[in-house]
C-alpha cells in the first residue's frame, strides 16, 4: 500500500505536534510544582545577610543620580519593622571571570555589616576563594560616610581603603570589591545624600 | 539472554564507557570536573536523561516518522533536561549554580542524542533502559573520577573536605582546563591500558583453555 504524500506530511506534522504537545503540557505540570519566585529566591539566600523579616524597598528611580564605575545595584529590602536602620542590597560586580558576580551586601547604621554570595559562578578553588565569609570580613564595620570613597587593592588617596585581593583569584576579587563599592556608591548618593565624586 | 542483557547493561560501564573508550561527551567532562561533587550531580543528571530519553524513544521510534527523528528525539530530551533544570532549581540550588550552563547543555550532549540514534531507535524498551543506564553510570562514574584526582590534586580536599593543611600546596592548573586535559589524558590511557591487560589476559585464558578441551577429546 502506497501512501500519498500529502498524506506522509500531514503524519509528520501530527506527530510531532502531538509530542510538543505531550512535553509542554509535562513541562507545565513539573513547573506548577517546582516554581520559585524571584521573592522566594531571595528570601531564601537572605537569610544569611540578615535573619529578620525584609521588604522589597519602593523607591522610583532606583539607581538615579548614581553613577557606578564598574558595578550595579539591582534592588533594595529592609526590614519590615521601620525602627531598624538596615538596607540589604542586591549588588552586582563587573571583572569577574565570568563576566558578573552578585552579592548580598547588608549596611545597618551606616556600616558594611554583613556580605553575602547572591549568585556567582566562579571556579571552584579558585575563584570561589573571593567568596569565602573570610574575605568579605575585611569589608565589614567601615562606617560609609559622604567622603568615603570606597575600596581599592591600591589605595590612591586617605578616603580610599585598601584591600588585597586573593592570591589566585584576583578577577573574582576584583568583583567582589565593584560589587561592594556600588553597594557604597548607592548608599552615599540615595541614603545619605551626596556623594564625593 | 538474561547474559544478553546484563552485556547491555555493562557495556557502557567498561567496553564502550562513553568517557574513556568513545571519548563522547568532552566538553561538560572538562568544564564541570572541578570538583568531585560537581562530577557526580552532572553524571546524575546526564543519567536521569539518557534512562528516560532512551525509554520513550525506543516506544516511540514505530510512531516516529524518519525523516523528523533527530527534530523529535530533541524534543524529548529537552523536556527531561528542562524536568532536571526545574527539579535542580528548586532543591538544589548551589548545584544548579556550580553546573550553569552545562546544565541545559545536556540536550545536545552526543552521548544521548547517539544512544537515541544507535541504540534506542532499534531496541526494545527494556534494553533501551538498560543501555540508557548503564552508558550514564559509565559517565557518572567517570566524572566523579576525574573530578576527584583533580580537587584532590588542585585544591586540596576529597568532596569538598579539606584534606589536611593539603590545600597550601595545592596546583591550581589542574582545576584550570589544561590540568582537565592533563588528568582526562592521563586516566583515559590507563584506562585503556587496564582495559587491553584485561583482555589480553582473557584472550590467553581462553585460547588455553581451548587448548585444554583439545588435548582432553585426543
Amino acid at each position: 500500500m502506497r501512501k500519498s504524500l500529502g498524506f506522509e506530511i500531514f503524519m509528520t506534522a501530527l506527530v510531532l505536534v502531538v509530542i510538543a504537545g505531550v512535553a509542554g503540557a509535562l513541562l507545565g505540570l513539573v513547573n506548577h510544582f517546582t516554581y520559585i519566585s524571584e521573592e522566594e529566591l531571595f528570601a531564601g539566600k537572605a537569610t544569611a545577610v540578615y535573619s529578620g523579616e525584609l521588604k522589597k524597598y519602593e523607591l522610583s528611580g532606583l539607581n538615579d543620580e548614581v553613577e557606578y564605575s564598574s558595578g550595579n545595584i539591582l534592588s533594595v529590602y529592609v526590614p519590615t519593622d521601620p525602627a531598624q536602620d538596615t538596607y540589604v542590597l542586591v549588588a552586582e560586580g563587573e571583572g569577574a571571570f565570568k563576566g558578573t558576580l552578585r552579592l548580598l551586601v547588608n549596611i545597618t547604621d551606616g556600616a558594611i555589616v554583613k556580605i553575602a554570595k547572591y549568585e556567582a559562578n566562579e571556579t571552584p578553588g579558585l575563584g570561589s576563594k573571593a567568596l569565602d565569609e573570610s574575605y568579605f570580613k575585611k569589608f565589614y564595620g567601615t562606617t560609609i560616610t559622604k567622603q568615603f570613597e570606597g575600596y581599592a587593592f591600591e589605595a590612591q588617596s586617605a578616603n580610599v581603603s585598601e584591600i588585597a585581593a586573593v592570591t589566585g583569584a584576583t578577577k573574582s576579587s576584583t568583583a567582589v570589591k565593584n560589587a561592594v563599592n556600588a553597594a557604597i556608591k548607592w548608599y552615599q548618593v540615595r541614603v545619605l545624600g551626596g556623594a564625593s565624586v | 539472554m538474561k547474559s544478553k542483557r546484563l552485556n547491555t547493561l555493562t557495556n557502557g560501564v567498561v567496553k564502550s564507557n562513553p568517557t574513556f573508550r568513545l571519548v563522547l561527551g568532552t566538553c561538560p567532562t572538562l568544564a564541570v570536573t572541578t570538583q568531585a561533587l560537581n562530577g557526580l550531580a552532572m553524571g546524575a543528571a546526564v543519567t536521569f536523561v539518557l534512562l528516560c530519553s532512551n525509554v520513550m524513544i525506543s516506544l516511540l521510534k514505530k510512531l516516529i516518522p524518519d525523516r523528523v527523528r533527530i527534530p523529535a528525539y530533541v524534543v524529548i530530551i529537552a523536556t527531561f533536561v528542562t524536568v532536571v533544570q526545574m527539579v535542580m532549581r528548586k532543591w538544589m540550588s548551589p548545584l544548579y549554580e556550580a553546573l550553569g550552563v552545562f546544565l541545559p547543555l545536556i540536550v545536545v550532549n552526543c552521548i544521548i542524542l547517539a544512544r537515541a540514534e544507535a541504540f534506542a531507535s532499534c531496541n526494545p524498551v527494556l534494553d533501551s533502559a538498560l543501555d540508557g543506564l548503564g552508558m550514564g553510570f559509565g559517565f557518572t562514574l567517570s566524572l566523579t573520577f576525574i573530578g576527584m584526582v583533580r580537587e584532590f590534586l588542585g585544591s586540596g580536599s576529597f568532596f569538598g573536605i579539606p584534606v589536611g593543611s593539603l590545600g597550601n600546596v595545592s596546583m591550581s592548573i589542574f582545576i584550570m582546563p589544561a590540568g582537565g586535559f592533563l588528568v582526562y589524558g592521563t586516566l583515559m590511557a590507563l584506562v585503556n591500558y587496564l582495559t587491553r591487560l584485561a583482555e589480553e589476559r582473557k584472550i590467553r585464558m581462553g585460547s588455553h583453555h581451548e587448548k585444554g578441551e583439545k588435548e582432553a577429546k585426543q
